[in-house]
């Protein structure tokens, strides 16, 4: 008697059980196609147009970011030094090398969400191409550390997962095809304080 | 036995179709997407500088050396023109629609001048424009957009602290106004 309705029913949950479970789950897992992934760094170039897919644009519409345009710039993010461990806010890193040809850059610390974490006052957070101290060749040298260095420093000092994130602006690496070839500054883990 | 089996075939199929609508339709009900957001810091057509801190309205700086001021725009009735001046290292600017797509981009090294000039119209005023250009906006960058209603956000940076001040009055004094013009 109370078959066909009990089969609605489970029809409907599953439905509806189902396929809210498998959004949820997918725009945990994936933050969009299209990135472009160099080294330890990853970035967004298409996130802000019309052409993103559809997972990029409701983490888009979640975040809620005024993001660069193509001509403004493309922003870079690291969540795992070279060798794939994550990034913890406990160690020393050493970030060395080269970005991409841009006008400007800076280099900040973000937590694993991307929200920024800021320094006491009088402490660095960021450091960006003006303020970089380079090497004859032009490379450059960033310490990510709690303790202050000589040279380049970030203070880095917190319990949980960081995230680098590299801001370039004005260049022409956003609407450059062939990412493949570009350098960007490698990450390698110093030594961690225990926890 | 085989009326439950149709019956998980046919949910299955019905969660495929709900994974679809609800990704797809999640952009229009996050209730903090940019332009709602952009659309609370107050009235259309002026500048808001946003704050270095996070703050309720969910907008701010990520970079402190790189400062945003936003402006919502509604363009049926009347152009409307952004401009910026002042000494600034870079100024980069950029317009969305509602949807937070890009329409527009640019800098100030594809400018001409130094100074933020564009305008923004429907191609019905450009067609108005291109019969009688008014005078104002002989200089301009004129920008089409396809639909009347959008965003812009207009970043002055600031690469050393010495530099903020002028970047705050750069963004402080930005217009974002509505432009009337004269039917032809």
């Amino acid at each position: 008697m109370f078959r066909l309705p009990a089969l609605v029913l489970l029809t409907l949950a599953i439905a509806f059980g189902g396929g809210a479970w498998s959004a949820a789950r997918m725009l945990k897992a994936t933050s969009g196609f299209g990135a472009i992934e160099l080294g330890a760094w990853s970035a967004y170039p298409e996130l802000q147009t019309a052409s993103a897919d559809p997972f990029a644009r409701a983490h888009r519409a979640g975040d809620g970011h005024i993001l660069l345009g193509r001509a403004e710039g493309l922003v870079f993010t690291a969540l795992a030094d070279e060798t794939g461990a994550a990034l913890s806010g406990r160690c020393a890193y050493e970030i060395s090398g080269t970005t991409p040809p841009a006008r400007f850059w800076t280099l900040r610390v973000a937590d694993a969400g991307g929200a920024p974490v800021i320094a006491p006052p009088g402490f660095p957070d960021t450091l960006n191409s003006w303020t970089t101290l380079r090497r004859t060749d032009g490379t450059f040298s960033i310490k990510v550390n709690a303790t202050p260095e000589p040279g380049n420093w970030i203070r880095l000092d917190t319990a949980a997962e960081v995230s680098f994130i590299l801001t370039l602006i004005d260049t022409p690496t956003a609407a450059s095809a062939s990412m493949v070839d570009l350098d960007m500054p490698a990450i390698t883990r110093i030594g961690c304080r225990d926890a | 036995m085989r009326s439950v089996l149709l019956a998980i075939a046919i949910g299955l199929v019905g969660a495929a179709i709900v994974h679809i609508v609800v990704i797809l339709a999640l952009p229009l009900w996050t209730g903090k997407d940019a332009w709602t957001r952009v659309r609370a810091m107050g009235a259309q057509n002026r500048f808001y500088s946003l704050a270095n801190e996070p703050n309720p309205t969910g907008l701010f700086n990520d970079d402190p050396g790189i400062r945003t001021a936003v402006c919502h725009f509604e363009i049926s009735n009347a152009p409307v023109r952004i401009i910026a001046s002042g000494d600034v290292a870079m100024w980069t600017v950029s317009a969305y629609d509602t949807s937070s797509n890009e329409t527009f981009s640019m800098n100030d090294r594809s400018s001409i001048g130094e100074d933020v000039d564009i305008a923004f119209v429907t191609p019905a005023q450009m067609l108005q424009m291109r019969r009688a250009m008014p005078q104002a906006l002989e200089r301009s960058v004129l920008v089409e957009l396809q639909r009347p209603q959008g965003y812009v956000a207009l970043r002055a940076i600031a690469p050393l602290p010495s530099q903020e001040p002028a970047a705050r009055a750069f963004l402080a004094d930005a217009l974002c106004s509505s432009l009337r013009i004269d039917p032809a």
